[in-house]
């Protein structure tokens, strides 16, 4: 039996260790929304997302050298990262629609490149820090047996909001199902007479959008860097495996296991967290590749 | 004279133009080969090296993406097992190098068989992101196992062995080991080649194209991918061999997934339908980094980014299909001035 | 604690190109000032040739750009010629990590053939320069290095090593238990040999020379850039002091994230090394009531007149790491122009105990493993109102200097 005390401490590891760890995993959702939509609908990999998400940070480090507002950055990135994506994907992915997915893949490989070496011509390589509004610092809350920055419990909040309001527009209007049924079967969609290419647009500009967000969310923790997103971007991919390519659900339940893990196993594992986290993702491709939640057969 | 013999009738026989007969006749790896045992004499003997072992892991990519199919983002996986290996054996006990060449084959083989045969269960996409998740696999490995691969310092003190342990080759003579990885190359390279040509490789790209068509002539594709995983994976795990011997110094960088996305790169820029495409690939990638941006990684990436773009949406042969093509054109208005 | 190892997933982008190695290799060299000296291939015809291996790009940029100028003042600080020799000075990109570092410099020793190479930001590098410096024969300084290796197995007769080992480090925590400051540490520790190198230093230290209480310590993965839960354990454990041993880019991270968690106010929070350019990324507010170290600070009395004529060259006071650039370069000519030869072996028993006083109170280059002996600083961040000028960031609380500071030579591994 464990001595109250160590049982205390225990208990404050576990739940500090999950909260952070949702945090964490609410930016892989955003990240990983983005992705599994886009592969599920369009069939194509973006390995352009890192660069998006790295670009939403540094869009919002010259919003608020401009209007010196975080707040008005939290409006403005989405827009201008979901208007980027939207000219990558008339300009460029559209024209390999069909094709094999590894033209696709190294097509954004390539707008990834690209993207990242603007950024370093436009602001260099160094570490630029985003600080968080005033409100959002302080002292940290007590939560249960944790105690937790304000920041973290604000992007739990924030993307919380977000991704219910795109679960619920997934499940109750229109243009949801409209989206479900493309990724479910596009020809017979198409069959329907419904033109996808409209929705294809739509897609590509939220999940740019919401990959520019998450960047500029994750700024005031991890600074600002043209490297940001990349690292993310390959937990981003284990998550919509693991979560099922196309599978809404299942990608946000997975991102919030990957998060959680993550952050456990850096507890108590720290030498063999990033292992664990590929090692899982391997398993998880060999015995069920559509996903521990189902998605679209491999 | 010459352009007489050009307007011969044929010159222009079973429909091929003379730039095609030329492309598939067995003059084309001659001159790469006279290409590439020049190459040393003409330019600095590190830059020789580094774009032949680094072109030579990108023919090994190429062998599965242009001629298979197969997009396999852990390429880099082989090389920097090859690497630690070959370094790691340096470093203990110090065989010649055809002794050292043999243990890395074999690990290779091994390797690319567990890696291969579950990885090729999954499709096109799927594969990808499974072989970049077998490579992050084995990159952390390298920092978890740090008591043999020297963590993040990083591997020093391997020794450059001769080839079979004769002193006669003095491979710490720079131009003497460029010889030797020329020779690697060039050898492989004229493999990969034959390969490429054989039935083996007729059937792989047949796979290519309709992999579906290929199973109903009673073609177990399975079994022959997973024969050409193994050879890329092969090939590759000797490239890290020889840039384990030529920097003395290994540390994960050679496992890190960028390094397949240089593959990836240095492959489209020179022509993904070729076999020495991805050699040609890297030496001009080499060369744009060299003359234009040597300290200049953001408009490095924009160019490499904008050429990859560029090449995927128009061009997919790369610069030597460019290259091909405007020969062609060339050829056809000399004869078609002459007519 | 080690700054500068590479840390690949922390910077990708360096990571992107093995190819680099060849792209530094045959640029064309990057000539500062100082004469050219004519023709003559490298080694005693006439021409000293010294070679500088600095991140010239990327993210290390700024710091490489503090040891060119420190180097190039340190060139015009000394004659034309040094022992009857032109000096040509030639600058090569070493990038952030090995893979670009070892082809450069292999190129650059078959292309140039330098009599001096000095550089390298990590400690990685400065193993694989070791090396080669052993292999080829050429003295070598270190401005990287604080894993013990360097002047541990890895030592050789012809490299030095500048910067604080990990050991040197534990100066600055000794100083803050010598007056009272701390009682009780806890460690946050890149979990790599530049980590656990330092962290080994600095407990053993302060076990064997005080009372503290040591709490414990927590690891950092390399390659993570959340420390919520490593910032966790530093506030359960309720040491007083909380010291970090994360390479200097993560340092940032670290420090906007325990700002955040509020450990900045409630602990002590050290971030071992981090001066001018440092404090600059982080800002005063971040900074101010946060504890650092550091081998050199521009305010210490003994590095007035350094300063001074820095300050007059440049427009700012130097960083430690001008400091330590500037003191291998002048090393490096005035061992030349002491033993009046460029041949290796000359300049070798010219530097071994040579002491030296270019840029603060005296140093040396310990024969036994050829590290520097050197002060080591505590500083304590100043908060806005208290500065005195822009770059004032820190005070000096006290400093522990020498061989009180240094592993016993019989324990260092190295025999030379």
């Amino acid at each position: 039996m464990m001595s109250p005390v160590a049982l205390a401490a225990l208990s404050e590891q576990l739940a500090t260790g999950v909260i952070y760890g949702i945090s964490l995993g609410m930016l892989y959702a955003l990240i990983a929304l983005g992705l599994t939509l886009i592969f599920g609908l369009m069939d194509v990999i973006n390995f352009a997302h890192g660069a998006l998400v790295t670009g939403g940070a540094y869009v919002g480090l010259v919003a608020m050298d401009v209007a010196g507002s975080f707040w008005l950055a939290l409006l403005v990135v989405p827009v201008a990262i979901g208007l980027l994506g939207l000219v990558i994907e008339r300009g460029l992915v559209s024209q390999l629609y069909g094709e094999n997915p590894i033209y696709q893949l190294v097509l954004t490989f390539g707008v990834a490149l690209v993207l990242e070496g603007l950024i370093i011509v436009q602001f260099g390589q160094t570490q630029q820090r985003i600080q968080a509004p005033g409100l959002l610092s302080g002292s940290p809350v007590p939560v249960g047996p944790a105690v937790i920055p304000r920041y973290r419990l604000f992007i739990i909040i924030v993307a919380l909001v977000l991704l219910a309001l795109i679960w619920i527009t997934f499940q109750r209007t229109k243009l949801g199902l409209i989206v479900k049924a493309g990724i479910e079967d596009r020809e017979r969609t198409q069959l329907l007479g419904i033109n996808l290419s409209r929705i294809n647009m739509l897609i590509f500009a939220l999940g740019s959008a919401l990959a520019g967000l998450a960047g500029l969310m994750m700024a005031p923790i991890f600074s600002a860097n043209p490297s940001l997103g990349t690292d993310f971007l390959i937990i981003a991919f284990v998550v919509t495996v693991v979560g099922g390519l196309g599978n809404v659900r299942g990608t946000i339940a997975a991102a919030l296991l990957v998060g959680v893990l993550s952050q456990l196993t850096q507890t108590f594992y720290a030498e063999y967290s990033q292992l664990i986290i590929f090692l899982a993702m391997i398993v998880v491709l060999l015995i069920k590749p559509e996903g521990l939640f189902g998605g679209q057969t491999a | 004279m010459i352009l007489s013999i050009l307007t011969r009738e044929d010159a222009r026989t079973d429909g091929q133009t003379l730039v095609e007969r030329f492309g598939n006749s067995r003059l084309v790896p001659v001159v790469y080969a006279a290409l590439m045992l020049v190459m040393p004499f003409l330019f600095a003997p590190g830059l020789v090296i580094e774009i032949m072992i680094l072109g030579l892991f990108a023919m090994s990519f190429n062998i599965l993406f242009g001629i298979t199919g197969l997009l396999s983002f852990g390429h880099a996986l082989f090389f920097g097992t090859g690497a630690y290996v070959a370094g790691y054996i340096s470093i203990t006990a110090g065989y010649p190098m055809v002794v050292v060449l043999g243990i890395v084959i074999l690990t290779a083989i091994v390797l690319s068989i567990v890696v291969g045969a579950l990885s090729l269960q999954l499709s096109d996409v799927y594969f990808a992101i499974i072989t970049l998740a077998f490579a992050q696999f084995g990159h952390e490995m390298a920092y978890v196992l740090s008591e043999y691969t020297g963590g993040s310092d990083g591997m020093t003190g391997i020794t450059r062995s001769s080839p079979f342990g004769l002193a006669v080759i003095d491979v710490t003579e720079i131009i003497v080991f460029a010889y030797v990885v020329v020779f690697f190359t060039l050898v492989i390279g004229l493999f990969l080649y034959g390969l490429s040509n054989s039935l083996f490789g007729r059937t792989l790209k047949s796979i290519r194209e309709n992999e579906d068509r290929t199973k109903t002539l009673g073609v177990n594709t399975y079994r022959v991918k997973v024969v050409a995983f193994v050879v890329a994976g092969t090939v590759a795990a000797i490239a890290g061999m020889l840039w384990s011997m030529y920097l003395q110094f290994i540390d994960p960088a050679v496992l890190y997934w960028t390094l397949s996305g240089d593959a990836v790169v240095s492959t489209i820029l020179g022509g993904m339908t070729s076999v020495f495409g991805p050699l040609v690939g890297t030496a001009l990638l080499h060369t744009i980094e060299d003359q234009l941006f040597t300290t200049q990684p953001g408009p490095l990436s924009v160019t490499t980014g904008g050429l990859l773009v560029l090449i995927v949406l128009f061009s997919r042969s790369g610069v030597l299909g460019i290259l091909k093509g405007v020969l062609t054109r060339l050829l056809d208005r000399v004869l078609a001035t002459r007519e | 604690m080690d700054n500068h190892d590479s840390t690949p997933e922390t910077a990708a982008t360096s990571r992107r190109d093995v190819l680099k190695g060849a792209l530094a290799a045959s640029a064309g060299s990057v000539g500062l000032a100082g004469c050219i000296g004519g023709g003559g291939s490298g080694g005693g015809s006439g021409t000293l040739k010294i070679a500088y291996l600095v991140p010239t790009s990327g993210p290390y940029g700024p710091v490489g750009n503090e040891y060119q100028d420190a180097m190039r003042m340190a060139r015009e600080d000394v004659d034309d010629e040094v022992a009857g020799n032109d000096v040509e000075v030639i600058v090569r990109d070493s990038g952030t990590s090995p893979d670009v570092a070892v082809p450069t410099a292999q190129e650059l020793i078959r292309e140039e053939e330098p009599d001096v190479m000095i550089g390298a930001l990590s400690s990685a590098v400065v193993l694989a320069l070791e090396e080669i410096a052993a292999r080829e024969e050429i003295p070598y300084f270190g401005i990287g290095g604080t894993n013990f290796k360097a002047t541990g197995e890895n030592c050789n007769q012809y490299s030095f090593v500048k910067l604080a080992s990990g050991y040197q480090y534990g100066g600055a925590p000794l100083t803050m238990v010598d007056q009272g400051t701390s009682e009780s540490f806890y460690f946050i520790v890149a979990d790599y040999a530049g980590g656990t190198g330092p962290y080994q230093g600095i407990t053993d230290q302060l076990e064997a020379n005080t009372d503290a209480e040591l709490l414990g310590r927590s690891m950092a993965p390399l390659g993570n850039d959340d420390y919520s839960t490593q910032l966790q354990a530093a506030r359960d454990s309720g040491a007083d002091t909380v010291w970090s041993v994360v390479a200097v880019a993560d340092a940032v991270t670290l420090m906007n994230q325990a700002d955040s968690a509020g450990l900045t106010e409630d602990t002590n929070f050290g971030i071992g090394i981090s001066t001018i350019l440092e404090a600059e990324s982080l800002g005063t507010d971040t900074v101010a009531g946060t504890y650092s170290g550091a081998s050199f600070y521009h305010t210490v009395e003994e590095s007035q007149e350094f300063t001074e004529n820095f300050r007059n060259q440049f427009g700012r006071p130097p960083s430690n790491w001008a400091a330590d650039a500037y003191d291998c370069c002048r090393e490096a000519l005035d061992a030349v122009e002491r033993s009046g030869s460029t041949d290796a072996d000359d300049l070798v028993s010219a530097l071994e105990g040579n002491e030296f006083d270019w840029t603060r109170s005296t140093q040396s280059w310990r024969a036994c493993d050829h590290r520097a002996v050197q002060p080591y600083y505590a500083l304590e961040g100043k908060q806005e109102s208290d500065k005195a000028d822009s770059f004032d960031y820190y005070n000096v609380l006290g400093n522990k200097s020498g061989e009180d500071i240094m592993r016993p030579c019989d324990e260092t591994n190295c025999s030379l």
